[in-house]
């Protein structure tokens, strides 16, 4: 009975010294004390992957630690957001997002493991809206050139653009249905291969982000004929914006906002911490330089502003998603 | 060159007629405009596999292969076993606990090496990856309740 | 244009390249994502040199471990053990490093020329593949499988649609249906080619290492005076252009699946030789196509990229990423906004590839001593190796357990004498094949008389077309003369 009490004894230290590790007794005044881990849930080399490259090449001065950026990409993104879901939320696992991408994981596979409201917004940092892409000596001059050829469904226009059920996908046809447009959408495997296409002349026209296409842009071989978001951009100050060009409103559903969160229960002191840091990064000279060298629009959103766009994201794609199907 | 034999051929040929059968079937209870491919696909291995199998037919039984030996099992039960023990213990013990755990076991129990051996191979192994990949590229390894 | 650093850096990625190249399950593009972060602090010529050399020398390495213990180090180095480990058995491992050294250096030294002098007109050629092309182009490589599968071409074939059946497991590449993959979103985009690759090869391997069914043979190895013997690489002075332009091309055109230029190589290599039946027992031939392919693509991925933005490869889409971090927008700029930046990058891969070969020859020289290692030790390093590489490439124990399930396949293969070479292949090309055929069909809106007519209308298609055609033929042939000679 002595030799049992006292297995008793051990193991219950032991569950003790277990619990201490796994739940945060208390949030230190001095977090970081270690890097802090980022996951993107893309592979390297894409959208997500460098803008946190770039932040984390920035950050270990406004965080007091660096940022480790760690790829865990599959299926979308929704192995690497169901495995920040269910990380430990001591301020040291946080992640990429990406919307409307999240949103549309959860619309189109809803038993997907991981829910949005599983995670705590820090902060947005990027805007990447959708351009419909044409040649530089394309027959469409304007977008309005384009809107009335491809009103003839008898006569379908392919356009090219990242797919299958990707936010490029949603914006394009979410603009084609208020334009009452019959396209056909030819999905590519990414926003690159797509403009590809339109370079080769494969296609005539490509919708998608701008980030992807920047490059192209200046270098004068393709142009953007609009853009689908609510307010002009400083980088393509030329190119109009679509409800303003249309004269009505179309939603910039499929518009990429990409920022950080991190797993719910994360502290609040914690929280603001990150978010204070990152909205340093986010408005120091060096980091917006290169942002824009790079053909990253950034724009800051605050935890509770994007929590609010989380919402707002999660509404228009809801009323959308059966475009995609 | 691996010994033919009657048996072999056809016993594969027959497996593979019926996976390349059974694919084909739940290839086809996806929507066609998704499935177009592999039913297409597992058509063709089927057809194949159905010369193979009317082929192995014609393949003369080799002396002396009758009787098989269970011993010839061994090894590929013992690699398998280790390696899935070893995999289902990363996720409890972590990486590296399970790894010299494994190391270790799998060097005794594959060739009964004696514990210098063990300890000096398994050691150096754990170092090296703990110096390649969580010193200098700082990879995440899975932890466990032991590191 | 080069500081003593950038020298310095390229030596040190260099020799990282060798070891994440030569360890099964690491690859260059791994290899190269891991030391982005490590040149921020660089300018960006060290920086660039540094990813370079990576890129570079772990391309290379995966040879090491095709020759000596048959397992191909990254997917590009999986034609190389066809022939490569042959050798390893009679003998001459020494001779096969020290050979495919000096391919890789040469078939990366001249892909160099191409991306430094002839990258504008090159990255047109990338531009005018249309997905119809790369459809053809898959079908051409699927028809290098006969070449793969010298002894039963029926068990080749069924082995190759099975490879590009795996492949199409997962998302429908145009209707988002996922498809096979029983609800595990690990296989959501299909099987990792790496993981497939570690388990098909090492577990294999390791049976065979314990069951003492490998007798070491007390091969002496010949390592004395392999400097010299390096030099006999120059006897294939013809197969080494051929395999150089088939990289450079194969790595041009994006998302090409650069490992299948040295499957691609290895069938021209055959079929050109005098004695294709030697090929598959240790022809050197094999070795230094297949080799000079695999490197040859380096600086052909790189010229899309760097010209066009536009990545040839994963691994280029990962420098990509590096370049610009670094302040450089990849595009047509690039070679005159910042000309002092590129073009001291692309110095910097020349050297990188001359940096490797001292090193390639110490490994040739010491390193084949590691084949005496009892197998049974042997054995579980290599199942350890493999599970943190299969768990490296997304960090998912999945990964890990698919690897498993693929050994169980790859031994299964092994003892029915099936061979494993054109499941990779199809494997590789799998998702292409269904992809762009499909995305062709979209294009033309499903009219396939059009699409039909068409392929036979576009010059490069129809020079697609003709290679196929007579790769085909060619194969058949050999196959026929291979069955007289056996009757």
């Amino acid at each position: 009975m002595a030799k049992f009490s006292k297995n008793m004894t051990m193991i219950a230290a032991a569950a003790f010294l277990l619990a201490g590790a796994i739940v945060p007794v208390h949030a230190q005044a001095d977090f970081p004390t270690k890097p802090v881990v980022a996951t993107v849930p893309f592979s390297p080399g894409g959208g997500n992957d460098i803008l946190l490259r770039l932040i984390s090449k920035h950050a270990s001065s406004f965080l007091g630690q660096t940022l480790v950026v760690e790829n865990k990409p599959g299926a979308g993104g929704q192995i690497g957001w169901t495995a920040l879901a269910k990380s430990r939320p001591d301020g040291y696992s946080i992640g990429a997002t990406s919307l409307p991408s999240m949103v549309i994981i959860k619309a189109m596979r809803p038993e997907t493991p991981f829910a949005l409201d599983d995670f705590k917004y820090i902060c947005n940092i990027q805007i990447d809206p959708i351009v419909w892409l044409v040649k530089s000596d394309s027959r469409f001059k304007t977008a309005n050139d384009f809107v009335i050829q491809a009103s003839d469904p008898q006569k379908k226009i392919n356009v090219a653009g990242d797919g299958p059920q990707s936010n490029v996908q949603l914006q394009h046809l979410a603009a084609a249905k208020v334009l009452g447009l019959s396209t056909n959408y030819v999905s590519f495997n990414g926003s690159g291969p797509a403009i590809t296409a339109l370079l080769g002349g494969q296609v005539e026209i490509a919708a998608a982000t701008l980030s992807a296409a920047m490059s192209n842009i200046e270098a004068g071989k393709i142009k953007a004929l609009v853009v689908f978001n609510d307010e002009p951009l400083s980088a393509i100050p030329d190119v109009p914006t679509a409800s303003k060009l249309f004269g009505k409103p179309i939603p910039s559903v499929g518009m990429a906002v990409r920022g950080l969160a991190a797993p719910k229960g994360i502290p609040d002191d914690k929280l603001a911490k990150l978010e204070a840091a990152f909205r340093k990064v986010s408005e120091s000279k060096a980091f917006l330089d290169e942002a824009k060298e790079m053909g990253i629009v950034v724009k800051f959103m605050g935890s509770a502003q994007t929590e609010a766009h989380v919402k707002e994201s999660t509404k228009e794609v809801e009323a959308l998603k059966d475009l995609l199907k | 060159m691996a010994k033919i034999s009657r048996t072999k051929e056809c016993g594969f040929a027959a497996a593979m007629v019926l996976l390349s059968a059974a694919f084909l079937i739940r290839a086809f209870m996806y929507p066609a405009a998704s499935s177009q491919f592999p039913r297409f696909l597992m058509l063709l291995q089927l057809i194949f596999s159905m010369v193979l199998f009317v082929l192995s037919l014609r393949v003369p039984q080799a002396a002396g292969t009758g009787s098989f030996r269970l011993a010839t099992l061994y090894p590929p039960i013992k690699v398998f076993v280790a390696s899935a023990v070893y995999v289902l213990a990363i996720g409890y013990l972590g990486y590296f606990a399970s790894t010299a755990l494994f190391l270790c076991g799998s060097m005794y129990w594959f060739g009964k090496h004696g514990p210098v051996v063990l300890i000096s191979v398994s050691g150096g192994f754990i170092l090296t990856v703990y110096a390649l990949f969580v010193l200098f590229i700082g990879v995440r390894l899975p932890e466990g309740l032991l590191i | 244009m080069l500081d003593p650093m950038a020298l310095l850096l390229i030596m040190l990625g260099t020799i990282f390249g060798i070891v994440i190249g030569s360890l099964p399950g690491l690859t260059s593009t791994m290899g190269v994502a891991l030391l982005v972060p490590v040149t921020f602090g660089m300018t960006p010529v060290q920086g660039l040199s540094l990813l370079g050399a990576v890129y570079c020398s772990s391309t290379y390495a995966g040879a090491i471990s095709a020759i000596l213990i048959n397992i191909p180090g990254t997917p590009s180095n999986c034609s190389t053990l066809l022939d490569g480990f042959p050798m390893t058995k009679r003998g001459q491992a020494g001779l096969a490093i020290a050979l495919a050294t000096a391919a890789s250096a040469i078939g990366g030294f001249f892909s160099n020329v191409a991306l430094l002098f002839m990258a504008p007109p090159l990255a047109e050629l990338a531009l005018r593949f249309g997905s119809q092309e790369y459809f053809l182009l898959a079908l051409f490589g699927v028809s290098v499988i006969a070449s793969l599968s010298e002894r039963n071409l029926l068990k080749g074939f069924i082995s190759g649609t099975f490879g590009l059946f795996l492949a199409v497991v997962g998302m429908h590449p145009m209707t988002g249906e996922i498809r096979f993959a029983m609800g595990i979103p690990e296989l959501f985009n299909g099987i990792p080619l790496v993981v497939a690759l570690i388990g098909l090869y090492s577990l294999p391997e390791v049976v065979e290492n314990i069951s003492g069914s490998l007798k070491q043979e007390a091969a002496v190895h010949e390592v004395k005076g392999i400097f010299g013997r390096m030099m006999e690489v120059f006897k294939y002075k013809m197969l080494m252009f051929r395999a150089t332009l088939i990289g450079l091309i194969v790595g041009v055109v994006p998302g090409a699946g650069s490992s299948i230029a040295g499957f691609i190589a290895y069938d021209d290599a055959k079929r050109n030789s005098k004695t294709p039946e030697t090929f598959g027992t240790g022809n050197p031939e094999g070795l230094v196509a297949s080799e000079t392919a695999n490197n040859a693509v380096v600086g052909g991925s790189l010229i899309p990229a760097l010209t066009l933005g536009i990545p040839g490869n994963a691994v280029s889409a990962v420098m990509l990423g590096g370049l610009m971090i670094h302040g450089l927008k990849p595009g047509p700029g690039l070679f005159t906004e910042n000309a002092g930046i590129t073009y001291g990058f692309i110095i910097s891969m020349f050297l990188a590839n001359l940096v490797f070969v001292p090193a390639g020859l110490a490994v040739a020289r010491y390193g084949v001593s590691f084949i005496k290692t009892p197998g049974t030790i042997l054995g579980p390093l290599i199942i350890a190796l493999g599970v943190i590489g299969a768990y490296a490439l997304n960090m998912s124990l999945l990964d890990v357990w698919i690897m498993l399930v693929i050994g169980l396949l790859g031994y299964v293969m092994k003892q029915f004498d099936v061979p494993r070479e054109p499941l990779v292949l199809g494997l590789v090309l799998g998702t292409m094949a269904e992809g762009e055929l499909a995305r062709s069909l979209a294009l033309v809106q499903n009219d396939v008389p059009a699409l039909i007519g068409s392929m036979f209308t576009r010059p490069l298609s129809l020079i697609i077309i003709g290679l196929t055609a007579i790769s085909v033929f060619q194969g058949l042939r050999s196959q026929f003369r291979q069955k007289k000679v056996d009757a």
